[in-house]
């Protein structure tokens, strides 16, 4: 209980303090806070796996809330600390010399205690609360820099995205708290299966696709690239977005199968719609930011099949080694900020004008390497385990269904071994483009390029827990994980050759996707010599890959037909709205000056047609396009007004 | 004196209430929108004095003064920020603070 | 006969309070409409009288009719040039937001009859000013302390915010 407090607060206190002993001192302060904070939440991973904590006092009368600590949520306070605090230590060299760097530390410290008090909480309320915590220090974090207009605005939009899936969470955690009354997550379960059930797991489901950054909500997670780079490395790579799949696992006993369904199919596309994206981008963050939501992809999907235990474990190693792959790109591009530091106009993030690296920068190579060796699914290292996993249970899970659903299952399955071929392709082309070849630009050696203590250190640790042995002694095994029967007790053997065919596949995917990746981006490819004079893709796949889908122009959705699919949205919302106003008996009105101010209203409230479709597809576009907050209030209202009628009679 | 029902007091101040929240909803400047929001703020004391009358503690009005104080405090930092928006968009129409919109 | 007239006062004014408001709607010029809400916010401070609560009549004068009302000339002086004729604004959403508004008058109404709530028991007695603030500083008393700090970090919030360099 001591320790639970200690481990919730320790953090904010050091970021407080950092904060308030100025810019010199707060990294070391900062660090005095997270230090001791990590020693106590080993502790409490100790005490945890001898006996739950449960913490409950009684809120209102008769309702109480509650803190809970078991196995799973230890673990990942745990992975939380030991992240964060490298990503403390990296951040003192990489924003030394910033004057907001006390600032910067103190949203640190703000954004740990609230992560980690997501994973305390026991109560859906208090979970949401945190939740939303979250989603706020992020949007801290991410426009740190807000005096840049671009930045701010990046800020702001992957906020407001998050926002409106956080309403689904909400609507859910109301369900469950009001209807079902299931209001603690270590008490979930047994309730008979409903249309309301399930509309509470969509809306759960909903709230965790926002966070974790999937379809149809994964535009905002490349935008939220506009943070520092180890914040990156932190929120949007280890901790953040997982909680998504966090949530997913800790409600999994109320999700009924259609929504099991729904999250598996989720899961395939985001995973191959965003690995598509990853080919193309030429911002090392981004290539980066793809690969998050394509993992992450890979977990939902996992969860959805009922390989809880799988998404778990790769929820674990891929916190270590894309929070290495962040951190090896933040070294880069301080290196490259470094070098050329007198050029104003320079992007230090473009991999364009990268190339021949790994001469300057031998340490932070061997561990982007071998994250990325990881994270291309190769065996011996950790992503190979856990992927596998996944992988298996997908195929499982499809062989069972097909004969139920019919032979779209195997799509699922399929998507998840498409994304296995394209995920070593986009790392071996940013292993090519960034490391290897000729310098594309300025090169010169630097003193301290890699400083020991904060750099290597960090790099170090987490490529360490690229590599199998530190998770699982059988390289091969994807269920020997050392935590995993204390997490999720004895696996059932399974009587079947799938895992041994997954097993092939799955290597041969990975090294058939390197090779790839060495024919078309290798550094004896011209395109690769010539890189630095690539423009953006021409050919269709090439632009849908390099636009992520035409995401965030989907969100933009008003632009003048800039783009086609924005003009065809626009036709149907306009059909769909009038079509409502209709229904609604709003234009029953005959006279044609009636007629004249509702196309007024339409009009000037194009805004307000977007907000249409988007609660018709499933509301994603509210919170976005419209900057008229009337608007969007009157919009409101109509849906508050139809829900207290709808309850009163 | 108690000859007046307490649904008249009721319904002044509902009238009270969607009149602020018309005056919210319509008016394109951003100083209508606070007056429409005292008004809002009004209705809610309205009411709380109301059912406090008969009431020995007086809660309802304690309350009342305590949500007055706080409407002072909104009204005093709603146009210390308006001021602010004043200065950088050069306007205090709502429809030009849209950054958010494409 | 008293009970004539009150209620002759209570429509008196109510309309004191509702006739403003509706003015405020229709205009477009927003000083006429602050200077309609002065009209309405005394209107309801009668109100108060007539509901025994004095204080908070004196309160409502004070505060609303006083102060907030001065701060939004401030700032509508302020954000305005009256030489041009920027005082004046316009309306939008007029149809939708008036079906809204029209939709939760008559509900509030309906809910409001439909309870058919009635007052119980005796008019509180006389010394109400004095009782109130004895339970200011007993019961409420952190309460109290509270909305008094809170009041004024937001007038040190507001007039930092407000200062002219603008540099935040």
């Amino acid at each position: 209980m001591l320790y639970m407090i200690l481990a919730l607060v320790l953090p904010l206190v050091g970021g407080l303090l950092a904060f308030a002993s100025g810019n010199k001192k707060a990294p070391i302060v900062a660090l005095a806070g997270m230090v001791p904070g990590f020693i106590v939440s080993v502790m409490l991973l100790n005490a945890a796996f001898n006996q739950r904590i449960i913490a409950r006092w009684e809120w209102l009368p008769g309702y109480e809330l509650g803190w809970q600590i078991d196995h799973i949520s230890a673990i990942l306070i745990c992975l939380v600390y030991f992240i964060s605090l490298l990503v403390h230590l990296f951040s003192a060299t990489y924003l030394k010399g910033d004057l907001g760097i006390g600032r910067f530390y103190a949203k640190l410290g703000f954004f740990t205690t609230s992560m980690l008090g997501l994973l305390a909480a026991d109560h859906l309320l208090l979970l949401f609360v945190f939740w939303e915590l979250v989603g706020f220090s992020s949007f801290l974090l991410i426009g740190f820099w807000f005096k840049d207009q671009k930045k701010a605005k990046a800020a702001r939009e992957a906020f407001m995205i998050n926002r409106v899936a956080d309403a689904g969470l909400l609507i859910g955690v109301i369900l469950m708290v009001i209807q079902f009354d299931q209001p603690f997550i270590s008490e979930l379960g047994g309730v008979e299966h409903s249309f309301l059930l399930s509309l509470a797991g969509f809306g759960l489901l909903i709230g965790a696709l926002g966070k974790s950054a999937q379809f149809p909500f994964f535009g905002w997670l490349p935008k939220a690239m506009a943070g520092p780079t180890p914040v990156s490395a932190l929120i949007h790579a280890a901790t953040m977005v997982a909680a998504g799949v966090y949530l997913l696992i800790r409600v999994q006993p109320v999700l009924t199968p259609v929504v099991l369904t729904t999250t598996a199919v989720i899961g395939a596309l985001t995973a191959f719609m965003a690995a598509v994206a990853a080919i193309t981008q030429f911002d090392i963050k981004k290539v980066l930011a793809f690969s998050t939501i394509s993992q992450l992809g890979y977990m939902v999907m996992g969860i959805g099949v009922g390989a809880a235990e799988a998404s778990f474990f790769h929820l674990w190693t891929h916190a270590f080694f894309k929070a290495g792959l962040f951190l090896g790109a933040g070294a880069v591009i301080h290196y490259l900020h470094q070098v050329n530091h007198e050029d104003h106009s320079f992007d230090a993030q473009d991999m364009r004008l990268m190339g021949g690296l790994k001469k300057h920068l031998p340490i932070t190579f061997i561990a982007f390497l071998l994250c990325g060796l990881s994270l291309s699914g190769l065996p011996l290292f950790s992503g190979f385990l856990s992927k596998e996993g996944i992988l298996t249970g997908t195929w499982l899970w499809a062989a069972e269904r097909s004969t139920e659903y019919g032979w779209w299952v195997y799509a699922v399955s399929d998507l998840g071994f498409i994304t296995a071929l394209l995920t070593p392709v986009y790392v071996g082309r940013q292993v090519w483009m960034v490391f290897f070849g000729q310098a594309r630009t300025k090169m010169t050696p630097v003193d301290q390029s890699e400083p020991l203590f904060n750099f290597k250190i960090p790099l170090i640790l987490l490529s360490l827990g690229a590599i199998w042995v530190f998770h699982a002694v059988n390289p091969l095994d994807a269920h020997g994980w050392y935590f995993g029967k204390r997490l999720f007790g004895e696996l059932e053997t399974i009587q079947s050759s799938i895992p041994t065919y997954t097993l092939i596949f799955s290597i041969a995917l990975a090294i058939a996707g390197l090779a790839i990746s060495i024919i078309s981006f290798g550094p004896k490819n011209k395109r690769t010599q010539e890189a630095n004079l690539l423009n953006a893709p021409k050919s269709v796949v090439g632009k849908v890959s390099f636009n992520s889908w035409y995401m965030e122009q989907f969100y933009d959705g008003l632009s003048s037909g800039y783009l086609k699919i924005a003009g065809f949205i626009q036709v149907i919302d306009k059909r769909v709205i009038d079509r409502l106003v209709d229904g609604v008996g709003v234009v029953t009105v005959v006279s044609s000056k009636v007629l004249a101010i509702i196309d007024r209203e339409i009009i000037d409230g194009l805004v307000n047609l977007v907000a249409w479709i988007s609660s018709a597809v499933g509301g994603i576009l509210t919170g976005l396009q419209s900057g008229k907050v009337q608007n969007q209030l009157v919009w409101l209202l109509i849906f508050l007004i139809t829900i207290v009628i709808w309850f009163q009679f | 004196m108690s000859a007046i029902p307490l649904t008249y007091y009721l319904i002044l101040s509902a009238f009270l209430l969607c009149s602020g929240l018309l005056m919210v909803l319509i008016k394109k400047n951003a100083i209508f929108v606070l007056l429409g929001i005292e008004l809002m703020l009004n209705a809610a004391n309205l009411n709380l004095v109301a059912f406090s009358k008969f009431n020995p503690n007086l809660d309802g009005q304690i309350f009342a003064i305590f949500s007055v104080v706080v409407a002072a405090a909104e009204a005093a930092i709603a146009l210390a920020i308006l001021l602010n928006i004043y200065k950088s968009f050069n306007s205090s129409d709502l429809d030009d603070l849209n950054t958010m919109e494409y | 006969m008293e009970i004539a007239i009150s209620n002759i006062l209570f429509a008196f004014f109510s309309a004191m309070v509702v006739l403003p408001i509706i003015y405020m709607l229709i205009t477009s010029n927003i000083i006429r409409a602050a200077f309609a809400l002065v009209i309405s916010l005394l209107g309801l401070a009668a109100i108060y009288v007539l509901l025994n609560a004095e204080l908070m009549a004196v309160v409502q004068i004070l505060i609303y009719a006083g102060g907030i009302i001065v701060l939004l000339l401030f700032g509508i002086m302020l954000t305005r040039r009256i030489s041009e004729e920027g005082v004046t604004t316009e309306h939008r959403n007029l149809l939708l937001s008036g079906v809204i508004a029209c939709l939760l008058m008559g509900a509030l109404t309906w809910f409001i009859l439909e309870s058919s709530l009635q007052w119980t028991g005796d008019p509180v007695a006389i010394d109400q000013v004095e009782r109130i603030g004895i339970s200011f500083m007993t019961d409420y008393l952190l309460g109290f302390e509270l909305i008094a700090f809170i009041l004024l970090v937001a007038l040190v919030g507001a007039s930092y915010l407000a200062k002219r360099s603008g540099n935040i």
